[in-house]
């Protein structure tokens, strides 16, 4: 049992699908197997505390000594109950968390069953590559974060669900490509490769909020959600200054690389390849390497999208952790207009790139929070309401946004 | 009408019924004026502000704390001009450098924290009146006040004749003032691939005639 007080009994899982809990069409939990999440029942209904939602978890484990499920949300509180009412045996306590993640750090726990040495170790998986196990309101309390890999080709921002099996304590990882691979804590695929899974009926990968298993019978439980859009959304991304006065492509890309694929890609590295150089890491800089430019993502393992102006709707959708992208940071381009002969408003050859980290839906509007790395050498960090976000007629307008990047060059 | 058109107009229609002209009148905006009239919708933005300011951004955006933000008190704001390059590339000896400043219909409100830090609220011409459009911003704001309140120290001069000069292009900023017809430019940070010393106030067309060949030859792209 997790090291968290309670004083609900168990209730076990016949019990619970036996319960006349009407079904939530919106939020659901499918019974199944690794491979076909609901094999074994059809999706019914479930539902968080009150002031809750499961769109609001960031993780989901099943305990292995008496499947009592347990919520970790973004709040930093956990709640425990079945798989029905996540909120029925203990209403929403705080959690901690190893030093400098934040709950939307967290892609999935999973919690170990009675084989292992310590009973019900709850286990949890980060965006930033680590994991650390412990206990269900001190995640580090056993071990501290080390690394993990994943399958080939996926980043920690595909991965949809971890359970740990209770009978022999592999770990599962679902990706929101449909994909299923099986391994070790450290070592996601260590066992099986990533291959088809089916979701639940009616729902997709990216719906998925988390996986666990069950002692009883090594059942698969996944839990669904149709998110609307949450109010506000940020993405703990640190600043990377740019390092000369036209390397903001560099920091950029630096920026959302290590965010979404936890790999570090010096500018000047960056510098190095898009010009053709080998001496752009000298210092002082060379001048020849003081060159504006764009992230070359491709070069480094990562895919991505260009697009044009993102409605308020989708520039949410890319930054909602409940969201189809799972909270990734893009960039996106401003180019400075300037006036013509007859004076009117026309875009120049120059522009500046940044990244959007956030957003807040306000009474006055929806802001945009943006990650500048311009002042170079220092950063900045600012609030943009949404139409100066995309343009200002006498200053800039965004033609060019960076989406959806991901790392696809890991192990 | 285009969206400069339209920013030129709204400043017209904020300006008709402005305070007396000031000293500082720059491209045909008086400084002054603009301040006085942007300053009440400047104090209406920080309740905006605090609704975005949490504990998790706080010192990112130039705070203390959360709580900081509705204590903030308004500094001395900032004109916003920009220089394009185009204009720059045509700098010949014996122009006039103001002719070539662009106003932009923003006005920049540094805020002073209480505790100390920097941040802001950046303004807009709109027809109806000014609204707030951006937050936050602390390096730059830091960057640029440190350097204005510097000169208007140096020049003992009010800190609100300066206004603010970006070569957005190249990342520059500098801190602007007429001096006796003259303008005068204080870059707000080293610039060394442009030649510029942060805090060292030049004559603008010392500092144009300098770089207009860079501008002329400038490739464009994103920096």
């Amino acid at each position: 049992m997790p090291r968290f007080p309670q004083a609900a009994p168990a209730l076990g899982l016949a019990a619970l699908l036996a319960a006349g809990v009407p079904a939530v069409a919106e939020q659901v939990v499918g019974v199944g197997s690794s491979r076909d999440l609901d094999a074994h029942f059809a999706p019914y209904g479930t539902a968080a505390p009150s002031g809750l939602s499961i769109c609001d978890a960031v993780g989901i484990g099943i305990a292995g000594s008496d499947d009592h499920v347990y919520v970790w949300y973004r709040d930093g509180t956990i709640s425990s109950g079945s798989t029905r009412h996540l909120g029925q045996y203990r209403p929403p306590q705080p959690f901690s968390l190893p030093p400098g993640r934040w709950p939307s750090d967290i892609v999935a726990i999973a919690i170990t069953g009675a084989s292992e040495r310590v009973r019900d170790r709850v286990y949890a998986w980060y965006r930033d590559g680590t994991m650390s196990a412990g206990t269900s309101r001190d995640l580090a309390a056993d071990i501290p974060p080390r690394p993990y890999t994943l399958a080939p080709g996926k980043d920690p921002l595909s991965v949809v669900g971890i359970a740990i099996a209770k009978s022999n304590d592999r770990v599962f990882a679902w990706y929101d490509d449909g994909t299923v691979s099986s391994g070790t804590s450290q070592d996601l695929d260590a066992y099986t490769p990533a291959q088809p899974y089916a979701a639940a009926a009616g729902f997709a990968p990216r719906d998925i909020v988390d996986i666990d298993i069950a002692a009883n019978g090594d059942r698969v439980y996944s839990w669904y959600a149709r998110c609307p859009l949450s109010s506000s959304e940020t993405l703990n991304v640190p600043v990377f200054p740019q390092e000369t006065g036209e390397w903001c492509w560099a920091a950029v890309g630096k920026t959302v690389m290590w965010h979404v694929g936890n790999v570090t890609v010096a500018q000047c590295t960056q510098a190095n390849n898009r010009l053709s150089r080998s001496d752009c890491c000298q210092s002082p800089t060379p001048a020849a390497c003081v060159r504006g430019g764009g992230p070359e993502f491709g070069k480094y393992g990562f895919s991505h999208r260009e697009v044009p102006p993102l409605s308020p709707d989708a520039l949410r959708r890319q930054l909602a952790r409940a969201g189809p992208f799972r909270g990734r940071p893009f960039g996106f381009n401003w180019t400075w207009t300037s006036l013509d002969a007859a004076g009117r408003v026309v875009s120049t050859n120059a522009g500046h790139l940044m990244v959007v980290i956030g957003y807040v839906d306000t009474p006055q509007g929806l802001f945009v929070e943006v990650q500048d790395p311009a002042p170079p050498g220092q950063g900045d960090h600012r609030f943009d309401r949404y139409d100066f976000w995309r343009a200002e007629p006498g200053d800039h307008v965004n033609v060019l946004n960076y989406v959806d990047v991901r790392h696809i060059g890991g192990k | 009408m285009s969206g400069c058109r339209r920013a030129a107009a709204a400043l017209a229609v904020l300006l008709a019924a402005a305070v007396p002209a000031a000293a500082q009148n720059v491209a045909g905006l008086d400084l002054g004026a603009l301040a006085a009239r942007s300053r009440g919708p400047a104090g209406a933005a920080i309740a905006t502000f605090a609704a975005l300011v949490t504990p998790a951004n706080a010192g990112r955006m130039g705070f203390a704390d959360a709580g900081a933000v509705a204590r903030a008190e308004l500094g001395v704001p900032f004109c916003d001009f920009v220089l394009d390059l185009p204009r720059l590339a045509a700098f010949r000896a014996g122009t006039d450098p103001v002719t070539l400043l662009r106003p932009t219909g923003m006005i920049h409100w540094p805020l002073r924290p209480v505790g100390g830090g920097h941040s802001s609220v950046t303004l807009a011409a709109r027809a109806g009146g000014w609204e707030a459009v951006s937050f936050g911003s602390p390096a730059r704001t830091r960057a640029i006040v440190t350097a204005r309140d510097e000169a208007a120290r140096r020049e003992e001069v009010p800190a609100g004749e300066f206004f603010l000069l970006r070569v957005p292009a190249w990342n520059v900023l500098f801190v602007a003032r007429l001096a006796a017809g003259e303008l005068r430019l204080t870059p707000a940070a080293d610039a060394p691939w442009r030649g510029l010393v942060g805090g060292r106030t030049e004559p603008a067309a010392t500092i144009f005639a300098r770089l207009a060949d860079a501008a002329a030859r400038d490739p464009g792209g994103l920096r």
